[in-house]
């Protein structure tokens, strides 16, 4: 094997919320072209993990580093991490009644450009390659005039995180159990859309209870998280068995 | 109550003499006007601990009356070449007087003071038989000139009627505007008041409609400097018709908007939705009484404030459905958005209900821009400062797409842009 280029790289890091340290000596690297599905209890730390990277608040680094294409992350903040290129798929996307979803779509994209010193994206372009996306997500056309996820169901919602990925191209997405909640043709349409952007200089990180996800987005890494950092690690042979055999046979030890 | 104080304390004994005299060479006012310049004088200042006064400093609104008052200029206003760029029709108030280029349709009179008595009279006793209220009684003491628009029978008119108060500067001025609509006819009003500096505009609006008819009421007031806006409203609607009012007001030192709906005739509606959006140190009070006096009758009332600095905004709705009102539709939501810790907002609906046959509900939230919504919208990559305005534009446009008219609602819309500044 040639040696790949790293795009993420985590060092002993710690992080808290509030008082209660969460995360706990994690270390994770992550190359480019690389999927990662991370699996783990309820509470383990997971969502936590992806709020630290982007950039969130409520979430302090209280040890470690995390370095994204040569960048120190922590450094950057929340907007021009997803200037950089990095997209969070959020567990509980936010309703944000009266801003429309083509206007707040278009203005993450132009941020995007401003950021790469490019020119703003042209009416026609933008509305050709939402149409586009959104017809692969099986949105709908009046969906893109409502409000940002207002009045979505759960599994609309998480179809149009998927949707604001395939507009933005991220280079690294964390998608925090983007699956939850969809129907079997949901399913089969978001890993469509994961798999149509992962890539040679793409990667992603994704969080999820299910091996079902699994089996439409193949991994080349399965990591189990625990107590706020990785225990074991293996390719997707070992998602088949966590499935069967739950977690206590490695909590337990 | 004990400790209020009368509009005699507080202007200065001269000047009520002075007062007194300009009145008496209105001679043809004599009559009334004493009257009403009597109980002027003994008329209370509300308090502003009382709930509907809160945060609203009318007694100095009432001191700077008479004092700008006293110095009142003669100017005139001089029209730019083309002034009016579209087909609409243009008036202009200017230091107490109605101007217009051309000719006006005969459904609009503009009535001189100084000219029209008779008429001018009976309307103002028609007026203040229906009202008592303080910013009436200014209004009446001291006017100025008066706008009557009056449609006939089946009139329907598309044009809209764009009545703008120009800047004003050390000015104290009493507008009247009477409209009234016959059967089965519709208008279209748009009264625009420019930023005016160190003036007192006191205003009187009244409104009636006959059955069947439709009246628009769109209202924008830009933020007043070292000013005091207050309006008293009284709107009547006969059967079958409606009222849809949109306003958007960016506050003054005092900014007051007292209306009252009298919903008289069967199945007649009332529709409010409203902005107010004080920053700095102003102040935007809106108190509403509407009166359900009949069948079928409906009122939505929807106000939003978006109050930044350490303004202040104060709501005060009192919806009242009497007891042969059955069928009736009642609706009054206040929400806020208080942009900074030292914002304040005062809100209070009341329902008072006579009747079991009735669909009311009322509300009232304020909050802060929410933290996980910022956190959502940059996580796509748009700044903080970006962030926050979709987050207060989102809020706003609540009110301002519910305008159907483009023309309007882009006119609201660009309003609404300018006077917000987020940091
Ligand atoms: N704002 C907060 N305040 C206090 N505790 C928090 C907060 N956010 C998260 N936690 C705690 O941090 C721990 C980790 O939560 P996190 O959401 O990262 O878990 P998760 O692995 O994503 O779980 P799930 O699989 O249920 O989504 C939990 O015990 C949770 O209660
Ligand atoms: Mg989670």
């Amino acid at each position: 094997m040639s040696t790949k280029k790293t795009l993420l790289s985590i060092e002993n890091l710690d992080a808290s919320i509030g008082d209660k340290n969460i995360i706990k000596n994690l270390n994770l690297t992550i190359h480019y072209g690389e999927t990662h599905a991370i699996m783990g209890p309820n509470g383990s730390g997971k969502s936590t993990l992806a709020k630290a990277l982007a950039g969130h608040p409520d979430c302090e680094i209280t040890k470690g580093s995390i370095k994204y294409k040569d960048i120190d992350l922590l450094t950057l903040p929340v907007e021009e991490r997803s200037n950089e290129g990095l997209f969070l798929g959020f567990q509980y996307p936010i309703e944000i009644p009266g801003l429309s979803n083509s206007v707040f779509l278009k203005a993450a994209i132009n941020a995007k450009n401003k950021h790469q010193e490019l020119k703003d994206v042209s009416a026609t372009d933008f509305i050709k390659e939402l149409k586009e996306n959104a017809d692969m997500m099986g949105i709908n056309q009046s969906f893109l005039s409502r409000g940002v996820n207002e009045g979505y169901s759960g599994g609309e919602k998480k179809r149009n995180e998927i949707l604001q990925m395939l507009m933005l191209k991220p280079t690294l997405s964390v998608l925090d159990e983007t699956d939850s909640g969809l129907d079997i043709d949901s399913m089969k349409i978001v890993s469509k859309g994961i798999n149509s952007m992962l890539g040679a200089n793409t990667s992603s990180i994704v969080i999820t209870h299910y091996e079902r996800l699994l089996k439409y987005i193949k991994p080349d890494v399965v990591h189990v998280f625990h107590n706020g950092t990785i225990i074991k690690s293996g390719d997707h042979m070992l998602a088949r068995e966590l499935e069967e055999k739950g977690y206590e046979w490695l909590t337990n030890e | 109550m004990a400790n209020e104080r009368i509009i005699k304390e507080l202007v200065s004994p001269n000047d009520l003499d002075y007062f007194s005299t300009i009145n008496q060479e209105n001679s043809w006012l004599n009559g009334y006007n004493k009257e009403s310049y009597l109980k002027l004088l003994e008329r209370p200042i509300p308090s502003n601990k009382k709930e509907e006064w809160r945060y609203t400093k009318i007694s100095e609104a009432v001191n700077q009356f008479f004092l700008k008052a006293k110095e009142n200029k003669t100017l005139s206003y001089v029209f730019d070449k083309n002034e009016s760029i579209d087909d609409d029709i243009h008036i202009y108030f200017y230091n107490g007087t109605y101007y217009h280029q051309g000719e006006l349709p005969s459904y609009i009179t503009t009535l001189k003071i100084s000219q029209d008595h008779p008429y001018f009279e009976s309307k103002i006793y028609d007026d203040n038989k229906v009202k008592d209220c303080l910013i009436n009684d200014l209004n009446t003491i001291l006017l100025s000139d008066m706008l009557s628009i009056e449609t006939k029978n089946n009139q329907k008119i598309d044009k809209m009627i764009r009545i703008i108060n120009l800047s004003h500067k050390d000015c104290a001025l009493s507008p009247r505007i009477s409209v009234k609509l016959a059967s089965n006819s519709s208008l279209k009003v748009f009264e625009h008041h420019q930023a005016s500096e160190s003036s007192v505009l006191n205003n009187n609006i009244d409104i009636h409609l006959e059955e069947n008819s439709t009246l628009d009421y769109f209202k924008l007031i830009d933020k007043q400097i070292h000013s005091h806006d207050l309006t008293s409203q009284k709107i009547n609607i006969g059967e079958n018709s409606c009222v849809n009012l949109f306003s958007l007001d960016s506050g003054a030192d005092t900014s007051r908007s007292n209306i009252d709906v009298e919903l008289n005739g069967d199945n007649s509606a009332i529709v409010i939705n409203a902005l107010f959006t004080p920053s700095e140190a102003l102040h935007s009070g809106n108190q509403l009484k509407i009166n359900h006096n009949a069948k079928g009758t409906k009122s939505s009332l929807d106000f939003r404030g978006i109050l930044d600095d350490s303004s202040a905004g104060v709501f005060f709705g009192k919806v009242k459905v009497h007891k042969n009102s059955s069928q009736t539709i009642a609706n009054m939501s206040n929400q806020n958005l208080l942009l900074s810790d030292y914002a304040k907002i005062s809100t209070k609906p009341i329902l008072e209900i006579y009747n079991d046959d009735v669909e009311c509900s009322h509300s009232a939230t304020s909050g802060n821009l929410d933290d996980d919504k910022i956190f959502y919208i940059k996580s796509r990559g748009i700044d903080e400062k970006s962030a926050k305005m979709f987050l207060v534009q989102s809020f706003a446009a609540k009110i301002i797409d519910k305008i159907k008219h483009a023309n309007m609602r882009e006119t609201f819309n660009n309003h609404l842009l300018k006077s917000l500044k987020i940091n």
